[in-house]
């Protein structure tokens, strides 16, 4: 997991669980409307700099890779099925203590589909590192230097 | 398990990894170190890697040829384009006054990025997307280069 897992309680999708006391009207974070869509010239209006913070804030550190896709889009329309499965109990205390109150099934389905993500991505790098070899230190330096390139 | 590479592999300091119609390929065809350093460090980190579905259409043949792409989409996320995603296309490209169906994909790429919180986003068009980017300053999406 790519962030600390005790931020994970205060990510934006946890707390929209909560009933939160923002306007009930704006279900999720990054939502956009059509009034927030005119601009004028390259100056943006309020509504889409209310917009831009919202983006900012859904974009916190507290944003895991599992909250990241299932906010744009991932993990919205699959078809559940119902399982009964055991778990030690330190792993169920942890998950508990991570989510807060959000509820267990969807929480492990949270995880188990980051899990299963990276372990893909992984399959596709050793792939891809076995037909031609890892990377160059030189070529990480070049890759990490554009990210963090101002401008 | 003994993973190639591993002991060279950085963390990568973006949140999430997005690949335009070239960085697919880059990676599909595996020409490409600037690629398998960005997914390997992405691996490293646990930051997903995702593909927008848009650019299956502009990177897909539909027949034999995708076989590699396909291969490589097998183990990458396909992240459907919202009504969101579009809607912010449409603001990115009229912001950064740029036009053309290029600009529209290359548009959705970045509204992708922007729904993901900020992303590095793998392509050959670096100055199109960073004009694009630069639309949403406060957020960090960063073109890298295949």
């Amino acid at each position: 997991m790519a962030q600390p897992a005790h931020k994970r309680s205060a990510s934006p999708s946890a707390t929209r669980s909560r009933k939160p006391a923002v306007d009930p009207k704006k279900k999720r974070t990054t939502a956009i409307s059509q009034s927030a869509m005119p601009t004028v010239g390259a100056i943006p209006t309020p509504k889409v700099a209310e917009m831009i913070g919202e983006i900012r804030i859904a974009a916190g550190p507290a944003f895991s890779a599992a909250t990241r896709l299932k906010v744009a889009g991932m993990n919205t329309a699959f078809e559940k099925e119902k399982h009964s499965i055991t778990l030690d109990k330190p792993i169920v205390e942890q998950i508990r203590e991570l989510f807060g109150e959000r509820p267990l099934s969807a929480s492990i389905n949270d995880l188990l589909q980051s899990a299963l993500v990276q372990h893909r991505l992984g399959v596709l790098v050793d792939q891809m590192e076995e037909e031609a070899g890892p990377a160059s230190a030189e070529a990480y330096d070049r890759v990490f230097s554009q990210w963090f390139e101002e401008g | 398990m003994v993973r190639r590479g591993v002991a060279k592999a950085r963390p990568a300091p973006w949140p999430s990894l997005v690949l335009d119609s070239e960085g697919l390929w880059a990676v599909a065809r595996n020409d490409s170190e600037a690629a398998r350093a960005a997914l390997s460090a992405s691996r490293t980190a646990g930051v997903p890697v995702v593909v927008p579905s848009v650019i299956l259409a502009e990177t897909l043949y539909g027949d034999q040829r995708d076989a590699r792409a396909n291969q490589a989409l097998k183990n990458l996320v396909v992240l459907p384009t919202t009504e969101h995603m579009a809607r912010m296309a449409a603001l990115l490209k009229r912001q950064s006054g740029m036009r053309g169906v290029k600009a529209t994909i290359d548009a959705l790429v970045v509204a992708t990025s922007i729904d993901l919180g900020g992303s590095a986003i793998l392509t050959s068009d670096v100055g199109d997307i960073d004009r694009l980017a630069a639309v949403f300053a406060d957020l960090r999406i960063k073109a890298i280069s295949v």
